[in-house]
């Protein structure tokens, strides 16, 4: 047979070398798939187990009266506590955070101080969250703390939330603005609106549904926050009555009320109701997380799928 | 055509100036609603504007004209302060609106650029209803009561040729409608603050022929209330659209003449290459 012919083949007999590369790279080529798809596989059901484990441990214990009352060591209180601090966090972030980010896009002019600004922003997000709890202790505690109604305070926590979130938030917002594109900017300039104007008016709103994101997320990790708040917001609740909205008030939240049951419980069923607080902990997580990825896809939607 | 003036004194009485004046300066005859004198604009280094002095007449439209790359939009955005936007470019020269000096510096930028509006290139409507783009000038402002403002959308709509589209739909999101809609949209939305001057900066260079042929129409209607400025790289919208063309080159103005003129004798070797299409 000629070359020509043999090449037109298309299965060529098994002693062609050509046609034995040619096999020996699909097999490699199926089996490399079979690996990858492994790992993801097995990436996904150890998750899957470490929150079956974890939530079959402690979903006997999730009922009414563990949810709101502080009865019987009930985790009310701690949920209570943990949105009323991620609340308070939020409503002194946010504004820093997105005003700050309108400043960096709109008006700062690029220069030494915006890289100054930018790199405190980076180092501080680095900082562990143990010595920013430290950090909130020393300051908002102790230093502000001696002789007013401060002290540890669910204030004190929410505080030393906003330093820790902030680079996050700004970075978010900071991104958000910029994505959006300047012929908007051109647009509402060239009908005679002020800068501000055109921030509040155009910038903003345009760039509301990926601070809105941003803003959802910082939520998502505050839930998790447990250095930060030891020392600066929790103990044990004492009966103030888990509704008070006071902000000097102690309160712990649901991980440091977690940790405060796995380190020094005291009360007799203290493991239960650490189970029924971790599992109540990794649901609310859970919650967030789709919640975020379905707000984020309706905003999407919303703006018409032109932008982002 | 470009004149030498000879006396400057008379120049600087006439335009009010105390610079010195231009040596080559595009004139027409009629009102003239705008003139440039000695503008440079400069984007850092790079010298963009060389010394272009222009007239733009009232009430007319004039096309600038020119390859990609010679300065015509930067010379457009000169008109309206759009280069303050901008950090690194710098204007040099006098822009006079009905002899006010713009780049005074007793000059309100946002009351300027609701006298002379401005049309871009590509559609940039907000992301809003139809309603609230074209109210966007007036809620700005300030002062306009809603049914004002619903009065003035409904007569910028008409006034761009878009209400009869739109006027079910006034709340939908702008940014349904379809480019050439848009881009009229855009149009009404300059038309709503009731500027004097138009400027266009190659508006229908992102449509498609038939959108582009109602933007040439809805032009030729607007030039009866509105100064208009256009740029184009489409040699053959310039010659149907207006009634003065001006040619640049490597930011300078090489010639300005009536449309007719231009383009059945142009004076200038370069302007002639370019309309016989030997570059361009």
């Amino acid at each position: 047979m000629s070359s020509i012919a043999q090449r037109a083949r298309l299965s060529a007999p098994a002693s062609d070398p050509r046609a034995v590369r040619r096999a020996r790279a699909r097999l490699w080529d199926r089996a490399m798939t079979g690996v990858l798809w492994g790992l993801a596989a097995g990436l996904a059901a150890l998750l899957a187990a470490m929150l079956i484990y974890l939530v079959a441990r402690g979903i006997g214990v999730i009922n009414w009266q563990f949810l709101t009352s502080e009865a019987n060591g009930g985790d009310g209180a701690a949920l209570f506590n943990t949105f009323y601090i991620i609340a308070l966090a939020l409503l002194i972030c946010i504004p820093l955070a997105v005003g700050a980010a309108i400043y960096l896009v709109e008006y700062a002019k690029q220069g030494p101080f915006v890289t100054a600004v930018r790199f405190a922003t980076e180092t501080l997000a680095g900082i562990p969250s143990i010595i920013l709890g430290l950090f909130g202790f020393l300051v908002f505690v102790t230093e502000f703390g001696t002789g007013t109604r401060f002290g540890v305070s669910r204030l004190a926590g929410a505080l030393t939330l906003v330093i820790l979130n902030l680079p996050l938030l700004l970075r978010v917002s900071e991104d958000a603005l910029r994505s959006v594109p300047n012929d908007l900017r051109e647009a509402s300039a060239a009908v005679g609106a002020s800068r501000f104007q055109t921030v509040w008016r155009v910038m903003l709103p345009t760039a509301l549904p990926a601070v809105t994101t941003g803003i959802i997320l910082t939520a998502g990790k505050m839930i998790g926050e447990t250095a930060a708040l030891i020392f600066t917001s929790g103990g044990n609740s004492p009966a103030v009555g888990w509704f008070s909205l006071n902000p000097f008030t102690v309160g712990d939240t649901l991980t440091v009320h977690l940790y405060e049951l796995q380190a020094e419980g005291v009360i007799r069923n203290a493991v239960q109701i650490a189970n029924g607080t971790a599992t109540l902990l990794i649901l609310l997580l859970l919650v967030f997380n789709l919640g975020i990825r379905g707000l984020a896809s309706l905003l999407n939607r919303r703006l018409a799928g032109r932008r982002s | 055509m470009i004149q030498n003036m000879e006396n400057d004194t008379r120049e600087r009485e006439i335009l009010g100036s105390d610079i010195p004046v231009g040596q080559n300066i595009a004139t027409i005859t009629g009102s003239v609603k705008m003139r440039t004198l000695d503008l440079n604009v400069f984007y850092g280094k790079a010298h963009a504007i060389k010394n272009v002095s222009i007239e733009i007449a009232d009430r007319q439209v004039t096309a600038l004209m020119g390859p990609s790359g010679c300065g015509k939009s930067t010379f457009l955005r000169a008109l309206n302060r759009m280069h303050d936007l901008t950090p690194a470019a710098r204007v040099t020269g006098v822009v006079k609106l009905d002899n006010e000096d713009l780049y005074g510096s007793s000059v309100d930028v946002v009351r300027l650029r609701q006298r002379v509006g401005m049309v871009f290139q590509r559609p940039n409507p907000f992301p809003k209803s139809i309603f609230e783009n074209v109210a966007y000038g007036l809620r700005v402002q300030g002062g306009y009561s809603q049914s004002e403002i619903r009065e003035i959308v409904e007569r910028s709509l008409q006034g761009a040729a878009l209400w009869d589209e739109v006027k079910d739909r006034l709340t939908h999101s702008a940014l349904s409608l379809s480019g050439g809609q848009q881009q009229r949209l855009c149009i009404a939305r300059a038309l709503a603050v009731e500027p004097e001057v138009i400027l266009m900066d190659e508006p229908a260079s992102a449509l498609d022929p038939i959108a582009t042929l109602k933007i040439e129409e809805l032009i030729d209607q607007l030039k009866e209330r509105y100064t208009i400025a256009i740029v184009t790289h489409n040699l053959q919208q310039a010659g149907r659209v207006s009634q003065y063309t001006g040619f640049f080159l490597t930011g300078n103005l090489i010639e300005f003449a009536p449309t007719r003129e231009i383009f059945s004798r142009p004076a200038d070797k370069r302007t002639e290459d370019f309309i016989t299409g030997r570059f361009g």
